[in-house]
């Protein structure tokens, strides 16, 4: 059945895609039961997205296509429809040979069975007769460098022996179509060299390829044309170079689009935030203004009232309380002294007649008591005049501390006054500075 | 027709798939493949007590009677109820890669033929080790209508297999339906028994004609009715045709649904 792809007729479609429409449905809660189906019909709603919109392209025998376009675009469905995974809702699709894919790699592969015995199974799940199989599964082996662990069962398999044994058997079926999505990124770099490789060489033996891959190096290298895909409609076919260079710039411009798109819905969250935060601060401000307002008011009723602070007041006062009970002493101690000299003259009259040695030591005694009583009288008035010095000295103190901070407190007031000023100065300027703002960008709306 | 090339295409993956389910089906247990031969046997087994110690009848040989008929059922049932999920179950596969879907039930059903006709040794065995013997100028026929059975049960399942996809419910449905299914085909008694009124409606199964024709060959040693098997051969070609035919349309939004 392989008998000499290359001499056949080149120029026969392999591949005819006519009109393609494909719709996906897309359940909002899938249910596959009876009770499901019958009693929650709503839950059986679907929105229907169309993902090919109608495409029709043509392959030729031993032609190599690439598909791209970005994610979404349906270009993978496209692919999905060539292998008959799935069916296209309008339109219809002919293709003629046997058809490879190596869209999921190691399909069929179970994990308790040998990597020999998984290369029968996988081989068979892509249409291989038992015969077909013998012929090719040491080509198979060899193309994987399992030799060694061929006889093992695959669950022992790294993943990336897992994907080369997989991807050995795909290569290696001879299909007439050769379907691929985004694979070619198996395995370490050589082995990648190797499937590469191959690649051409299937290409060259006439094999029909078509490519899906956003590595638009690896189409060129490969394709000789290029279809690109956009929202469901084939947007532009050509060389490989021209619809690439075309087919990026577009992205870039996408890329820059939305790049913009998004800066400027940033740019809108951060204006928004800046607003709410100049309108708290002008509240913020306002409340400023008034508790300064206040404050001041305050200071004006106290100014008023003549209150000039309490701690020098209280000094004064202990110092006046002192000098009087001071001076109640010096009163006290002079009437005592007054009541002595009165005695010792009475002592001293009534003793004049007859003069016994004792009344007259008892004058003595009176006249040297009377002596030192004038004497702490002395000393006690001499400590009334020093107190009241002191006093004197205190209240002099005090009204100059008085005076010093009633200059202090006028000139910081002079200073909150010219904060104040100030501040509602800027504040003036702020809001002609927001007005501005305000201005330009409505200005830039416009525009 | 396109499709039949392509199921020849594709006849490893058939085999393969057969194997595996073969090869699979007791794996894992102490006795592995005897079970093939040991379940009908077992339940020959508690039919026999329950059909001649609790509830005799008169049918002479009634285990026999019976195994001849209880086998292909056996088969049939297991196309019917297990070949439904026999799409659903390889969900994986067919997700990721394209092969004609009938390769799944084809197999599915093929591996229970495969099995029957490994029980069928048995039934051999007990027919000739009773002494009950086989009548070799008929037993010929035999082959042909195990086709029909296979056709018939192959188009049933390829109708419920696809459905399955579409109505997962239908799983147990079919295990309720193969259970009425069951008694209301001539397998534990004779067509005679059923009122003379009703007998007519019970020819409309399909599976009536089968057992009827297996129990000809092989209870009464003679050449089943001609018109029986005729009209079991028609029925079983038209439900193969229905089940493809249904298959083919139902199997193009498989990956959707699944």
């Amino acid at each position: 059945m392989l008998t000499d792809k290359v001499t056949s007729v080149k120029n026969q479609n392999v591949i005819e895609v006519n009109d393609v429409y494909k719709k996906f449905k897309n359940y909002h809660d899938k249910s596959h039961n009876l009770k499901e189906k019958v009693l929650h019909r709503e839950r059986n709603r679907y929105d229907e997205s169309w993902v090919l919109k109608g495409i029709s392209f043509e392959v030729k025998q031993g032609e190599a296509v690439g598909l791209i376009g970005r994610n979404g675009c349906g270009k993978s469905t496209t692919l999905k429809l060539l292998t008959k995974i799935i069916y296209p809702d309008r339109g219809n699709i002919e293709i003629k040979g046997r058809v490879s894919s190596l869209l999921e790699l190691g399909a069929g592969f179970h994990p308790d069975l040998s990597g020999y015995e998984n290369i029968y199974l996988n081989a068979a799940v892509f249409g291989l007769t038992r015969k077909e199989i013998d012929k090719r599964v040491d080509e198979i082996v060899r193309f994987s460098e399992l030799q060694d662990y061929i006889n093992n069962p695959i669950r022992t398999y790294s993943s990336g022996m897992y994907m080369k044994l997989a991807f050995s058997v795909a290569i290696n079926v001879n299909a007439d179509i050769l379907l691929i999505d985004e694979i070619l990124g198996v395995g370490d770099v050589s082995f990648q060299k190797k499937c590469f490789e191959k690649l051409m060489e299937i290409k060259d033996s006439g094999t029909t390829i078509v490519i899906v891959s956003h590595s638009t190096d690896q189409i060129e290298r490969i394709c000789d044309r290029s279809i690109w895909i956009e929202d469901g409609v084939i947007r532009k076919e050509g060389t490989p170079v021209d619809i690439h260079k075309e087919y990026l710039e577009a992205m870039e411009e996408r890329r820059l689009l939305r790049k913009q798109m998004e800066k400027e819905q940033r740019e809108n969250a951060a204006k928004q935030e800046q607003e709410k935060a100049d309108s708290d601060k002008r509240n913020r401000r306002r409340k400023e203004r008034q508790e300064i307002e206040r404050r001041r008011e305050e200071r004006r009723q106290r100014r008023l009232e003549g209150d000039t602070g309490e701690d020098t007041s209280k000094t004064l006062e202990e110092l006046q309380k002192q000098t009087a009970s001071e001076l109640q002493k010096q009163r006290e101690l002079e009437e005592k002294a007054a009541l002595e000299r009165a005695k010792q003259q009475e002592v001293a009259n009534s003793t004049v007649p007859d003069e016994t040695p004792i009344e007259v030591k008892r004058v003595e005694f009176f006249k040297r008591e009377a002596n030192r009583l004038e004497l702490v009288v002395k000393e006690k008035n001499f400590e009334i005049e020093r107190l009241n010095s002191v006093v004197r000295q205190k209240e002099l103190e005090v009204n100059r501390v008085i005076s010093e901070k009633d200059a202090e407190i006028q000139r910081l007031e002079n200073v909150v006054e010219e904060k104040e000023d100030e501040v509602e100065r800027l504040n003036a300027v702020i809001l002609e500075k927001e007005e501005e703002l305000d201005r330009v960008n409505l200005l830039m709306m416009e525009d | 027709m396109r499709t039949i090339k392509e199921l020849f295409q594709y006849r490893e993956m058939i085999f393969s798939l057969i194997r595996k389910d073969l090869r699979g089906r007791y794996k894992g247990s102490v006795l592995g493949i005897l079970w093939t031969f040991i379940n009908p046997l077992l339940q020959l087994a508690v039919y026999t007590v329950v059909f001649s110690v609790l509830v005799p009848t008169n049918i002479d040989k009634f285990y026999i009677f019976l195994f001849v008929g209880l086998v292909p059922w056996l088969f049939f049932n297991t196309s019917l109820v297990g070949g439904s999920t026999s799409v659903v179950s390889q969900e994986n596969l067919i997700k990721k890669i394209y092969f004609p879907r009938q390769v799944l039930p084809i197999s599915y059903v093929t591996s229970g033929f495969v099995n029957m006709l490994l029980t069928f040794l048995v039934i051999f065995a007990v027919l000739i080790l009773s002494g009950f013997g086989v009548n070799v100028k008929v037993v010929w026929a035999l082959p042909l209508v195990m086709l029909v059975e296979y056709l018939l049960a192959l188009g049933i399942a390829m109708i419920t297999s696809a459905l399955t996809v579409y109505l997962r419910d239908l799983e147990y449905i079919l295990g309720i339906l193969a259970m009425c299914w069951m008694y209301l085909t001539p397998i534990l008694y004779e067509v005679d028994i059923i009122p003379e009124q009703y007998r007519k409606l019970i020819y409309f199964n399909p599976m009536t004609g089968v057992i009827m024709c297996y129990r000809d060959i092989l209870y009464y040693k003679q050449f089943p009715h001609l018109g029986t098997l005729g009209l079991a051969t028609v029925v079983g070609v038209v439900f193969l045709i229905a089940g493809f035919v249904i298959f083919e349309r139902l199997q193009k939004h498989f990956v959707e649904e699944l």
